[in-house]
């Protein structure tokens, strides 16, 4: 009997072993009255006559007053008792370790916000902690409560499922929490909502509930319907939706979004040009951010700095670096540290060859136009890091084109059949493309065979060859150029050159064409006809000028100050795209991907940490049109050939992965991937409870933990709620109590209180 | 004068009262001279009127001048002053014991008595003194004479008080004790039915005397400034009652003011001097206020 009353008490009081004692204490009051009425005075009275009226007037009000004013001292005893005992209000519905049984999913984001750093942990490690501490909290209820963990970057496959929160489990639990890393990784919410729901939806029965910590960035929320959808579906489907903060205010954050340059035009000792882009996504202004860059490991000596950063703004800042040696090297930059380390550094791999060969081809007799070009391109290798190579039009169909970052052709008049295959291929798989037209061109073979309406390597459809003469009326420059990388030394102090540079002839475009999508003129002579074209063939990209490279059609080869810059700048954007960077994102699965005629099966990937993970990837029978070919690939295979094919998806951790092959002819070859964090994740602005409830609707109901606040996991949540209500409603019984009392009660005016 | 008797003779209140005099509203008859008007014609200086002799009439009081003139007898009249005859009505019952003052309301009501007693005899009227509870419990007839007052103060000496019931019966006794027209002074806290008591006191005024009443009150039975639970004992088997007296307060003073209202009504209504006294109150403050405030009231001699 009396152990079937405590447990009762226990579902409905935070301290039960009060409530007992509480109720004795509602005596008191009206014992007090009894001993009131006991304790009196005697008067022997003569005028009797006058109270006994006055007490059969009153008796009756007399009466309800006093049973009141003591209703309400007993309550004040009652609320006294409450503020103690705790009560729970509607048990089942508020807390959430009640009942018999009851399911708790728990979703852990450990996506790379949630290494935000706080005081001593990061949010990830307080994450943790409130898994520990919900499961602290079942344990007290053992066999009541089981648990499904969940984390975010692997939503499909539970940590635990449908554990009995018991101490063993409890145990286990602890060093497998030990053992959880937060990724680096951007991952969506709604993914693991929609995986906690459809797991949830199966258990069906019990009570269910659904936790998820999450740092609750703006990022996160902010236009995810399939989130705030799930989350619905999760309240219609009667599980209680208990949303845990684990970050209480927006750090400030620096990150680098992104570094790069003209990777495919490095060369030893030629100074690469890389950009590298920062950007503050707190709400004050960084200012003096200093850049460290590193090289190899290597730190440089010098720091670059960046004076202020805007709030919510980017800063892009240039900087030259230069490599001594061939070979693959790994450019690093980092920011000083903030609160998010994982966006302070960006990595950048980078293959140097020794120059960049390009190949020249001059289809006039006497090279003449070949040779302001290879002079432009190629006088000092060791500073342009070109290296030009002079040939006729008849080798191209000979030559292999791969090994060159870029083609130019000059002057050339026809070519074969063969060597247009030859070409194409090359430009459509990533390679570049210079075409200068000249006195040798047909129109005629050019419109046939190379424009092709529009399907072919030429962009224009040819008229002839034209002349641009002098013209008294207008002093315009010859060439109005746009806004073109290649055309850069035009812009600013540079326009000045434009009038130095003539041209005299060159081929109009036939009158019913017009440049369609895809091809740009990037300039124009004074009369409008199109001069500098610009399009893109396959993967590779094509530059064309309408008028010839050198000295008979214009006299630019005169102007070094205009023709040598723009020649380099060609080069380099031609070569674009020509060598894959292999920048990729953290999370995103390495594929391995191996010509099993060129490489052994066994490879070994060198991840950042320093550890090797040797691999043998398993053979697919490929039809190769999604692998990632090496740049020594190219060409090697037909369709039908055997591929070694394996995703390495141990990805998480930012930095140069290394993936060192051994060629079947027992060299070894080492490709380098650089994974750099989303930049989403760098984004650390919270969203508020009040805008999460607006975006979930008016009529969900969800619970919202601020951060550092545990009271919910022991069901007081609800009490806390009441515990306002009862010492409000005690303020209230006693000032009433104090009215009554006084209104009662008789007070004599002191003698000296008139004066 | 035994020191017990004279208990209730207060040498200071005396002292401020003894220059007052205390005279009857309405004509009394009495059988000396003194300071009150008398219903008869007699011998004094004051001269009323003349009247014609009728046979029997004293020969010596013919007045021979206006005998000279007309050549009829008549005879001079003149105001006789008499003595006032007052009857101090003591209520010694039980529910004078009563009182949270030095005095209760039985000594401070015995106090007036003697007071009043003491300053009649001084001025040669003739004072006797009733005191009752349920009935007349002892009469002390009227005298004038200075020793008197022994009399009156040892009748004051009452024991074994009752409660008073029969407050008409008593107040006819006396109507019928006082054949001459006097005074009649009631000093009780008039804790009666008032039916009776308003009966008795129209009967008084019929039989022509002069009544006044001394209601002594005690200050808590005015103020009622009890707190806490108290048990209130009825000092006249009215019962008792277990009760806060705070929350009666209220009304218990409505009840106590319409009494003395009621009281105040009737005898405004019946020429009666009704005056409360509470017993914190000095009674030579007390008795000189009414005893001024009386001679204001003074009418014309004869109505």
């Amino acid at each position: 009997m009396f152990e079937s009353l405590t447990s009762s008490l226990t579902s409905l009081f935070v301290h039960p072993g009060f409530v007992l004692p509480g109720v004795a204490l509602i005596a008191a009051p009206i014992i007090i009255h009894f001993i009131n009425r006991l304790r009196f005075r005697r008067v022997k009275w003569a005028a009797m006559e006058f109270l006994l009226a006055s007490q059969q007037r009153n008796r009756r009000r007399l009466l309800i007053e006093q049973l009141l004013l003591l209703l309400l001292r007993i309550l004040v005893v009652a609320a006294l008792v409450a503020l103690v005992a705790r009560p729970l209000v509607d048990p089942e519905k508020f807390s959430l370790f009640q009942g018999q049984k009851t399911h708790h999913l728990v979703l852990l984001d450990d996506s790379g916000s949630m290494r935000d750093r706080l005081d001593e942990a990061t949010a990830f490690g307080a994450g943790l902690d409130v898994i520990r501490k919900i499961a602290a909290e079942g344990e007290r209820k053992p066999d009541t409560q089981t648990i499904t963990l969940l984390i975010l970057s692997n939503p499909a496959q539970p940590l635990y499922t449908e554990e009995n929160l018991n101490k063993e489990f409890v145990g286990r639990l602890e060093s497998g929490l030990k053992g959880l890393k937060c990724s680096h990784r951007a991952l969506d919410l709604a993914a693991g909502a929609e995986a906690a729901r459809k797991l949830l939806a199966e258990l069906g029965g019990a009570a269910r509930n659904f936790h998820l910590v999450s740092d609750f960035r703006q990022q996160d929320w902010e236009n995810n319907s399939a989130l705030a959808a799930a989350l619905r579906e999760m309240d219609r489907d009667k599980i209680t939706v208990n949303l845990i903060k684990t970050v209480a205010e927006s750090h400030a954050n620096l990150g680098i979004t992104d570094l790069s340059g003209s990777v495919d035009v490095a060369a030893v000792n030629v100074p690469l040009r890389l950009s590298v882009t920062v950007m503050n996504y707190g709400d004050q202004v960084a200012r003096d951010v200093r850049l460290t860059v590193l090289v190899d490991g290597q730190k440089r000596p010098a720091t670059e700095m960046i004076e202020q950063i805007e709030p919510g703004k980017e800063r892009t800042i240039e900087f030259d670096e230069q490599f001594p040696k061939t070979g693959p090297h790994d450019v690093q930059v980092a920011l000083p540290a903030d609160a998010l380390e994982q966006d302070n550094v960006r990595f950048l791999s980078i293959q140097v060859p020794d120059t960049n060969p390009v190949l020249v081809v001059d289809g006039g007799s006497d090279e003449s136009e070949a040779f302001y070009l290879i002079d432009a391109l190629g006088a000092v290798p060791e500073k342009t890091g070109f290296s030009p190579t002079l040939d006729r039009p008849d080798s191209l169909k000979r030559r292999p084109l791969d090994k060159f970052q870029s083609i130019f052709l000059l002057n050339v008049s026809e070519l074969a059949p063969d060597a247009i295959k030859a070409l194409e291929d090359y430009v459509r798989d990533g390679g570049g493309l210079g075409w200068y037209l000249g006195p040798q061109v047909r129109a005629a073979f050019y419109n046939d065979k190379l424009y092709k309406d529009g399907e072919g390597l030429f962009p224009a459809k040819l008229a002839g060859t034209a002349d641009l003469f002098a013209d008294e009326t207008n002093p315009a420059p010859d060439i109005a150029v746009t806004n073109h990388p290649v055309l850069d030394v035009f812009r600013g102090a540079g326009s000045e050159l434009l009038n130095y540079t003539k041209v005299t002839r060159y081929f109009a475009v036939a009158k019913d064409w017009k440049a369609p999508d895809g091809v740009r003129v990037i300039a124009s002579l004074r009369n409008k006809a199109p001069l500098f074209l610009e399009h893109r063939f396959g993967r590779g990209r094509v530059v064309t000028c309408l008028t010839a490279c050198g000295t008979a059609w214009t006299n630019w080869p005169r102007v070094p100050d205009a023709f040598v810059p723009i020649q380099l700048q060609m080069a380099t954007e031609l070569a674009q795209g020509h060598r894959t960077i292999h920048l990729k994102t953290v999370g995103e699965p390495l594929l391995i991907s191996l010509d099993a005629a060129l490489y052994s099966p066994q490879v070994e990937v060198h991840p950042p940490d320093g550890s090797r993970v040797p691999l043998t990837v398993g053979i697919r029978s490929g039809d190769a049109k999604d692998t990632t070919p090496a740049p020594g690939d190219r060409g090697a295979g037909e369709a039908e050939r055997l591929t070694y094919e394996e995703p390495y998806k141990n990805t998480d951790e930012p930095g140069v992965y290394a993936l060192v092959l051994k060629r079947q002819d027992s060299g070894e070859e080492a490709r380098r991937y650089a994974y750099n964090v989303a930049e989403a994740e760098s984004r650390l602005k919270l969203i508020s409870s009040e805008t999460i409830k607006r975006r979930l609707g008016p009529d969900v109901k969800v619970q919202i933990q601020e951060v550092g606040d545990f009271n919910w996991v022991h069901g007081e949540e609800s009490t806390r709620e009441i515990h306002d209500y009862v010492l409000m409603l005690l303020l209230v019984i006693l000032l009433a109590e104090q009215a009554m009392a006084l209104k009662l009660s008789y007070h004599p005016t002191l003698p000296g209180a008139r004066a | 004068m035994t020191r017990d008797s004279k208990r209730f003779l207060q040498p200071e209140a005396l002292s401020r009262i003894s220059r007052l005099e205390l005279q009857a509203r309405n004509v009394v008859e009495g059988f000396l001279s003194g300071l009150h008007r008398s219903p008869y014609y007699g011998q004094s200086v004051e001269f009323v009127q003349h009247r014609e002799y009728v046979a029997g009439d004293d020969p010596r009081k013919i007045d021979w001048k206006v005998w000279s003139k007309t050549d009829k007898y008549y005879i001079k009249q003149y105001e006789e002053e008499t003595n006032l005859r007052c009857t101090l009505l003591v209520d010694v019952s039980e529910s004078m014991q009563f009182g949270t003052q030095p005095l209760n309301k039985y000594e401070y009501g015995c106090a007036v008595a003697a007071s009043l007693a003491y300053l009649l005899l001084r001025q040669q009227d003739s004072v006797g003194l009733t005191s009752f509870d349920s009935a007349v419990r002892l009469v002390v007839p009227s005298r004038s004479k200075r020793n008197h007052l022994h009399a009156v103060l040892a009748a004051l000496d009452a024991q074994n008080p009752a409660e008073k019931t029969d407050i008409y019966g008593i107040l006819a006794e006396v109507a019928d004790q006082q054949s001459q027209r006097g005074m009649v002074v009631l000093i009780s806290d008039l804790f009666v039915p008032r039916e009776g008591l308003f009966k008795g006191l129209t009967l008084l005024r019929h039989r022509g005397h002069d009544v006044m009443i001394f209601n002594i009150m005690d200050d808590e039975e005015l103020d009622f400034n009890y707190s806490g639970t108290t048990r209130f004992e009825g000092l006249e088997a009215a019962g008792d009652l277990v009760c806060d007296p705070r929350a009666l307060r209220e009304g218990y003073l409505a009840a106590v003011q319409s009494f003395l209202d009621e009281l105040r009504r009737h005898c405004s209504k019946n020429t009666i001097d009704f005056q409360t006294i509470r017993t914190s109150e000095h009674l030579d403050a007390a008795l000189a206020h009414y005893l001024n405030h009386r001679v204001g009231m003074r009418q014309t001699v004869r109505s």
